[in-house]
């Protein structure tokens, strides 16, 4: 079969415009949503004269709710049995649907929070001079902050692309939940697991010895700081997204109407 | 064109909807697919366009696998689905971002068909009422040229003049490599225009004839007297009398009422389909 049949540069053009169509008045809601909100704010912060952390805190907060909210509502077109007869007929591929849906909610939404966030910070910064002779400091997109929340939102919300496919209605709520519920699960499970192997560091049932660090034999600590922990950022970084991604495709390569 | 082979399916929690269905379908022909609600006319059209997949079973249509969605089989087989989905945009800039997946897309005829309809592409399509946007994705569905249009219940939410056009559009539309299939209940709104009928029910094709194999072997004949109707496979009360279905021993033609043909079909499922069995030769002593 021809490789063609499964990926075209030209159909991926086509499938994107057509999302990029249908999201832009999602865009455009959150956008005025978050401008709204953080306009309000900026004005509280610019009457106390305090710009401190202004940025840091709500283009982080803006751009990782605001992302997690789009690339939950990413594949509405699933949610109705009409619009899903519709989204599976377009003559695409399932893979080129899938990557279509993830440039818009991966860098193309990074790319536009960023020119966003930056355009109503200069206005902001003009309106805040004018009432209260009042500036913010320049936004920094690529700070060490900023850079690792891209980073985090990257990974992240894969798993939220994941749950847009899998979920109908309410697809971001479901995907937090049901996160929250695998956590809660992997805590219990990791904790009976830690309780068992080991269980000289305990006193009791829960609590660790004040004395841990001394029992702790130094080949453990040396285990969990030098090999389990690089291994479990390496897992996040660069084994989360590429995991969700591929369940994604073969379960929008699934879906039936 | 389509070929299905020992088909089964069955929704979740649900009996078995299809068991063992056979069926195919040559190039050239418009469908027609009659079916009480719930025979699965909706599910076999899906099935056929691969937006579900059959359990156990083959499906060959236009030579490819329909669940295998490749991009060329969906832009040979266009489906005008019962209740249509169309975004917030006007018709114009619809045909300008669906038009370029199918490759065969013919503006000018979209443009004519439309005009047809009695529309114009500035409209907008979310203020449409259903008829006019069912109008709308017919005549994208023919534009396409693609090689199997399949429409279900296509003729719901059309005015009469519509329905008339319709039939024309269709009529002038079909050419040898190209295929319909017409899911109705509106029998009387595709009569002169299908041709096989197939009839699904109890989960298998109950009948798969031709228009030229039903009347001649079946004869359609409306009387006054209910008497006059002895010997009939199906008889049924009109307003004009009694309408009787009955086998043509002696090669007369009549009309075919593809409304009695179905209960017909439906209610002497027996005798039907011992008249449509293939008679064995009779060799000479």
């Amino acid at each position: 079969m021809k490789l063609d049949q499964y990926f075209n540069l030209t159909r991926l053009m086509y499938v994107l415009r057509l999302d990029v169509l249908a999201n832009y008045r999602k865009i455009l809601f959150f956008g005025s949503g978050a401008t709204l909100f953080l306009g309000f704010l900026g004005t509280l912060y610019a009457m106390e004269r305090d710009s401190f952390d202004f940025h840091d805190m709500w283009f982080g907060l803006v751009f990782l709710i605001g992302g997690t909210l789009f690339t939950g509502a990413s594949f509405a077109e699933l949610n109705d049995e009409r619009a899903r007869t519709q989204y599976l007929n377009l003559p695409a591929s399932s893979l080129e649907k899938f990557i279509s849906k993830w440039l818009i909610t991966a860098p193309i939404f990074v790319i536009v929070a960023i020119l966003f966030y930056w355009l109503f910070t200069v206005l902001l910064a003009a309106f805040t001079n004018y009432w209260f002779d009042f500036s913010f400091p320049a936004f920094q997109p690529f700070n060490t902050l900023n850079w690792l929340l891209i980073r985090i939102y990257l990974v992240g919300q894969t798993v939220f692309l994941v749950g847009a496919i899998y979920f109908r209605g309410f697809d971001a709520a479901k995907t937090v939940l049901l996160l929250v519920l695998v956590g809660m699960l992997l805590w219990l499970v990791g904790g009976a697991t830690f309780r068992i192997a080991f269980w000289e560091v305990f006193d009791g049932l829960v609590s660790i010895r004040p004395d841990v660090m001394n029992v702790m034999n130094d080949d453990y600590k040396d285990f969990i700081t030098n090999d389990v922990w690089p291994l479990l950022q390496k897992i996040f970084w660069f084994g989360v997204a590429p995991l969700f991604l591929v369940v994604g495709y073969f379960k929008i390569k699934e879906t039936e109407v | 064109m389509i070929r299905i082979q020992n088909l089964s399916y069955h929704y979740k929690k649900d009996r078995s909807l299809f068991r063992d269905l056979d069926f195919e379908l040559a190039p050239g022909t418009i469908c027609g697919l009659l079916g009480k609600n719930g025979a699965g006319k909706t599910t076999l059209l899906k099935l056929i366009n691969g937006l579900l997949f059959p359990q156990v079973g083959d499906i060959d249509v236009l030579g490819f696998k329909p669940s295998d969605r490749l991009p060329a089989f969906r832009s040979e087989c266009y489906l005008v689905p019962e209740d249509i989905y169309l975004p917030k945009m006007r018709i114009r800039t619809y045909v300008k971002l669906y038009a370029p997946f199918y490759p065969r897309f013919d503006h000018s005829q979209f443009a004519r068909f439309i005009s047809d309809f009695g529309l114009t592409d500035d409209r907008y399509l979310h203020r449409l009422s259903q008829g006019q946007k069912k109008k709308v994705i017919l005549s994208f569905g023919l534009a396409t040229n693609s090689r199997l249009l399949i429409m279900d219940e296509p003729t719901n939410g059309l005015d009469i003049p519509s329905k008339s056009q319709f039939r024309r559009l269709l009529s002038a539309a079909i050419t040898d490599e190209r295929s319909f299939i017409i899911s109705t209940h509106q029998v009387r709104d595709v009569s002169n225009l299908i041709d096989p009928i197939i009839i699904l029910d109890g989960g298998q094709v109950l009948f798969n004839e031709s228009i030229e194999s039903v009347t001649d072997k079946l004869h359609f004949s409306l009387h006054f007297r209910e008497g006059d109707t002895d010997g009939a496979l199906y008889t049924e009360r009109t307003p004009g009398g009694y309408m009787a279905v009955s086998e043509n021993q002696h090669g007369e033609y009549s009309e075919l009422d593809l409304e009695v043909l179905f209960n017909a079909v439906i209610s002497n499922q027996s005798s039907i389909r011992n008249i449509f069995q293939p008679k064995p030769l009779k060799h000479e002593a």
